[in-house]
């Protein structure tokens, strides 16, 4: 299984992924390097089903987004005309597919990343000479964001349990509650990342200049090999594409 | 007039097995059933359950005779007042005395009763001195004291508790007993969530107990 794998390859693999969603800008060319990195995905334990149905919401913005686009983008070919004016044109409906195609492979990149527990992540930033606090603040602000979330969710929650029904509000008004959450939501955000950073130095975070780990990184031939023709694969097609050959 | 539990069987994911199957239920005014269980058993599973914030796979709640499904949150929160296992997840405002205010200025109520009905709740749960205090700030116990606070001021028929003494020291748990024996004898139907077996028995009229996603009732006198 690729789950194993070191996170510096994962890193290798999804920083190759990510440059080429970037870097090429036509459904033909992301639509392939999509089914990579889906194709990829299960390897590294992760059931792109089941993550497609948690981020249904977001696919329907991703749609909205593949509309706004087609009807926007400045182009020559008409799909659909209203009188003299172009409506939606073929370069606009390519541009919304390439940007949407682009946000799911770096969807799929993230999740490539985060199939490593959070210690081996950490570990991997420090092997490649970033400052350890800077890697653990990295991993802990992924971890913190969920939390917030679910903290938000059950303010709101106990704000409705309260009897305030915001649907049924005017909008001024919704606006006027939202906007005295808002402040209590940050307040409690800075006092509890506060409690956490005292929690962490209790527990000898920092005590001294140069840390151990319990399980050290090492990477194997598997890496190697995946490092190697992640590399290989990308330099090549960037070659590729700039010749005009793809 | 109750609220019931009908059948409910619940699991967070489909492919796992239920943790709370054909579970029911039923709370009359002006009694108290006590909910104990082992840390995990899914006694505030139950309690979202009840209140509406989780929905069962099968079987329905109904307060007094209507589905919990075709309420809004808004909607139920006017009928039961819900204390969360973590008190600090449920407050909101930038002061105590706000926060205990916060729902009836949605009522209509003139800032006359606000004022009174707040203060009263302030004085009562020992909170005058931390009134313009930030809730975050707060101790564990004083925040418990405030969520409690908080959703008695809307005066529902029923109550869930989950854990309301955890934090709490002897004299207040006291005071806090007295204070729920009281909304039991004006009528008041209340679920009180418990480790504190001692509270619970000397409260509830009827003990229940969460075992292995099953509901039995407990003898109380044991």
């Amino acid at each position: 299984m690729l789950k194993e794998l070191d996170p510096r390859s994962k890193f290798v693999l999804s920083g190759i992924l990510a440059t080429l969603a970037v870097f090429f800008n036509h459904p033909l060319h992301l639509g392939p390097l999509l089914i990579l990195a889906l194709f990829l995905l299960p390897l590294f334990s992760c059931n792109p089903l089941q993550v497609a149905r948690r981020m249904r919401h977001l696919l329907v913005i991703l749609g909205g987004l593949v509309i706004i686009q087609a009807f926007f983008y400045p182009g020559t070919t008409p799909l659909i005309t209203w009188g003299q004016h172009y409506l939606i044109t073929v370069e606009g409906l390519l541009q919304g597919s390439s940007l949407v195609l682009r946000l799911f492979i770096i969807l799929c990149c993230g999740l490539i990343l985060a199939s490593s527990p959070p210690a081996r992540f950490v570990q991997g930033l420090v092997r490649w000479y970033l400052p350890y606090e800077l890697a653990y603040m990295v991993s802990l602000g992924i971890r913190f964001l969920p939390l917030l979330r679910e903290e938000a969710g059950d303010v709101f929650t106990a704000l409705q349990l309260r009897g305030v029904d915001l649907r049924r509000m005017p909008w001024r008004q919704q606006f006027k509650v939202y906007r005295g959450l808002f402040l209590p939501l940050i307040t409690m955000a800075i006092l509890r990342s506060r409690q956490i950073a005292l929690a962490m130095e209790a527990r000898a975070f920092r005590a001294y200049p140069r840390r151990t780990f319990f399980h050290s990184l090492q990477l194997g031939r598997g890496d190697y090999l995946t490092i190697i023709i992640s590399l290989f694969s990308g330099i090549l097609l960037i070659f590729l594409h700039l010749r005009g050959l793809i | 007039m109750s609220l019931v539990a009908h059948s409910l069987s619940f699991r967070y994911e489909k492919t796992d097995p239920f943790c709370l199957e054909n579970i029911g239920l039923e709370l009359h005014p002006g009694q108290c059933l006590a909910l104990l269980g082992a840390n995990g058993s899914g006694k505030t599973t139950l309690s979202k359950l009840l209140i509406g914030i989780l929905q069962p796979e099968k079987g329905h709640v109904s307060v007094d005779g209507q589905n919990l499904a075709g309420l809004s949150l808004a909607g139920i929160g006017e009928k039961i007042g819900y204390l969360f296992q973590n008190p600090s997840r449920q407050l909101f405002c930038s002061s105590a005395g706000e926060e205990i205010g916060f729902p009836l200025q949605f009522c209509g109520l003139d800032p006359g009763e606000i004022a009174e009905r707040t203060e009263h709740l302030l004085h009562f749960f020992g909170l005058d001195h931390l009134r313009d205090q930030f809730p975050f700030t707060l101790s564990q116990g004083e925040r418990q004291r405030l969520a409690l606070a908080a959703i008695m001021v809307l005066d529902p028929p029923y109550f869930i508790l989950d854990e309301p003494t955890t934090g709490l020291d002897p004299r207040r748990r006291e005071e806090l007993f007295y204070y729920l024996q009281k909304l039991i004898k004006n009528g008041r139907g209340i679920i009180l969530i418990s480790h504190d077996h001692c509270f619970a028995r000397r409260l509830a009229s009827g003990i229940l107990e969460l075992k292995e996603g099953r509901l039995q009732e407990v003898d109380p006198g044991c």
